[in-house]
């Protein structure tokens, strides 16, 4: 199907439907497994958490620096649900691949199964970058839309079918 | 069984060409290889006697010699234009002879403004990155073409190069180029030489008529990245000038995680547009926008409901109807998309049969908020979709008939613009309700 030399050839699929109320924001990026979990009491604050891609090394804060109080030694559920997310997200082969784990046959079910498999350990690192990703994240949705053609988007095509 | 004509010796010739030049974006000017220099070279006599056959060969001059001026890479950038939009004038002339369409070709826009600051900086930003080569580009040149990103967000005229820009800079950012084991160096080329081509002028204001009559919509494709979405809707306008096949697109920015219907959510000051989609009505336009080549500029102020109808009724007879063919700096073989209607259609394993034509079907472009889907071919009987062109003519089906319970059902891509009436709601919430909530609550702080 893929000719030699296309020009639609598609790298990245779509994501996948996922509920966005406990995880807003997930992403692969700066040699992180990166997000933002809505706390579950407050409805002002949100916590930022990551797993290192070569380390596996994770750490858990608020938007303020705070670290999460979960954290004690382990990954928090904060850290867990970031898993989940993932891979309801991506699918579990990307954040496999990602993280450069070897599971074998383990079938994945839930991201958080992939936790026992991270040998990191804590690392305290700010994570403002994460937020000011996020950010900007939500700020591309108030960015207003067009009516005029964008003839360019016919090289970009996602394929999200079920086919 | 007959399909349709592919590329001539001219077109093939040209290609070559184009992969000689994109070879040497691949391994960046500043390192090809005496064989990557020679391929270079042949553009030279390829446009001697050419209007550009002065400025090709300075370029190729100069940047075989190390001198990395951009006005070189610009040359470059408009001589693989000129190549594609041969190859485009090629496909389109063999697809008009085999389906009996006949065609109009817009004019250029004319001469433009000097470009804006920010396309000055875009221009230069994606110099370096042709010197440096796809294989061997670095996090730190993205990182500050993220930034340029950013800045180009607040220039609304601008949309077109910010759609193209986010979207080739995610892939490029996705991408691990010094591991991958084939650069997709076509498309990234493609996308390199249209976004310098989009730094040379700034936008004009295009002349704008208004029109009115009793539009049928007949289709509708969508193009997305993980940052932006574009809605293409090809539709008949019944006025009391003869009808005309008009076209128009709404995008929106948007963000990964908005998928499947909720996407329809982004789109929320369309809903007249929506209600006609989702019931299969036509619409009544008054004082609509309209640019030359039947483009609607959409305002859903200017549409009201109109009558029910049959699509594949209204989509008899449309060959017949005249087709556009992009001003010539636009031509290239990703934007041929022809709409078209077959009757009495069969699917098996990948390839339309309509009568003696036999047609690929493009597999990757089913979209995830549409109800119409690879799995539902099997049973069609009539299709409404685009012809396009990638390597080799593909379809792309946007609204088909089948069978459902030994009746005729009707399955397109605009079906569920109201929402998918079988689906779960989240109790939660949408994906764009839930992110709108935590912008309002985390942004403007």
């Amino acid at each position: 199907m893929e000719p030699k030399f296309s020009s639609i050839q598609t790298l990245i699929p779509e994501a996948r439907t996922r509920d966005l109320a406990k995880v807003p924001f997930v992403e692969m990026a700066q040699g992180r497994l990166q997000g933002v979990i809505s706390s579950g009491s407050d409805i002002e604050r949100v916590y930022v958490a990551f797993f290192k891609r070569d380390s596996h090394n994770f750490y858990c804060s608020t938007n303020n620096n705070r670290p999460c109080g979960g954290l004690r030694g382990g990954p928090c559920k904060h850290l867990l649900s970031l898993l989940d997310e993932a891979v309801n997200q991506y699918g579990a082969e990307r954040v496999i691949r990602y993280l450069n784990l070897d599971l074998g046959l383990v079938s994945v079910r839930k991201g958080s199964q992939l936790a026992s498999h991270l040998g990191g350990v804590q690392e305290n690192e700010p994570a403002a970058t994460v937020f000011s990703r996020f950010l900007s994240h939500l700020r591309q949705l108030e960015l207003r839309g067009s009516n005029q053609p964008v003839l360019e988007m016919n090289w970009f095509i996602l394929p999200g079918g079920e086919a | 069984m007959t399909t349709l004509p592919g590329l001539n010796d001219a077109s093939i010739e040209a290609l070559d060409l184009v992969n000689g030049l994109d070879i040497c974006l691949q391994t960046g000017f500043a390192r090809l290889t005496e064989a990557e220099k020679a391929r270079l070279e042949a553009l030279v006599s390829a446009f001697s006697g050419t209007p550009l056959a002065e400025a090709v060969a300075g370029a190729v001059n100069g940047l075989t010699q190390g001198r990395y001026d951009e006005r070189h890479f610009t040359v470059l950038a408009a001589a693989r234009t000129a190549l594609l939009g041969a190859v485009y004038d090629d496909l389109v002339q063999e697809l008009d002879a085999a389906l009996s369409l006949s065609r109009v070709a817009l004019t250029e826009d004319g001469l433009g403004q000097e470009p804006l600051p920010i396309q000055a900086t875009i221009r230069h930003t994606l110099t370096e990155l042709a010197i440096t080569g796809f294989r061997h580009i670095s996090g730190d040149a993205l990182e500050t073409f993220q930034q340029t990103l950013e800045t180009l967000a607040d220039e609304p005229a601008l949309i077109r190069l910010a759609a193209l820009l986010n979207g080739f800079i995610n892939e490029l950012n996705n991408a691990n180029p010094a591991l991958m084991e084939q650069i997709p160096i076509r498309r990234w080329a493609d996308l390199w030489s249209r976004a310098i081509i989009m730094t040379l002028k700034a936008p004009l204001e295009p002349a704008i008529h208004h029109c009115r009559g009793e539009l049928y919509i007949l289709g509708l494709d969508a193009l997305r990245h993980p940052s932006f979405i574009t809605l293409n809707l090809y539709a008949l306008l019944e006025s009391e000038n003869k009808p005309a096949l008009v076209s128009f697109s709404l995008s929106s920015h948007t963000v990964d995680s908005i998928v499947g219907v909720d996407i329809w959510l982004l789109f929320d000051q369309i809903p007249v547009l929506k209600g006609a989609l989702a019931s299969g009505t036509s619409l009544r336009l008054h004082d609509m926008p309209v640019l030359a080549g039947g483009i609607l500029l959409w305002d859903d102020r200017r549409a009201a409901p109109g009558q029910r109808h049959q699509l594949f009724e209204k989509a008899a007879g449309l060959a017949g109807y005249e087709r556009i063919k992009l001003p010539a700096s636009e031509r290239h073989p990703v934007h041929i998309c022809e709409l078209i209607a077959f009757d009495a259609c069969t699917y098996r394993n990948g390839i339309m049969t309509a009568g003696d034509l036999a047609l690929k079907v493009d597999l990757r472009r089913f979209v995830s908020f549409s109800p119409l889907q690879e799995r539902d071919l099997k049973g069609m009987r009539r299709a409404l979709g685009l012809l396009r062109y990638d390597g080799a003519w593909l379809f792309q089906p946007l609204a088909i008939e089948t069978v459902v319970s030994k009746k005729p059902a009707l399955l397109h891509n605009g079906l569920y613009s109201l929402g998918d009436p079988e689906a779960k709601k989240n109790k939660r919430g949408d994906a764009v309700t839930i992110l709108r909530e935590r912008a309002s609550r985390l942004l403007r702080k």
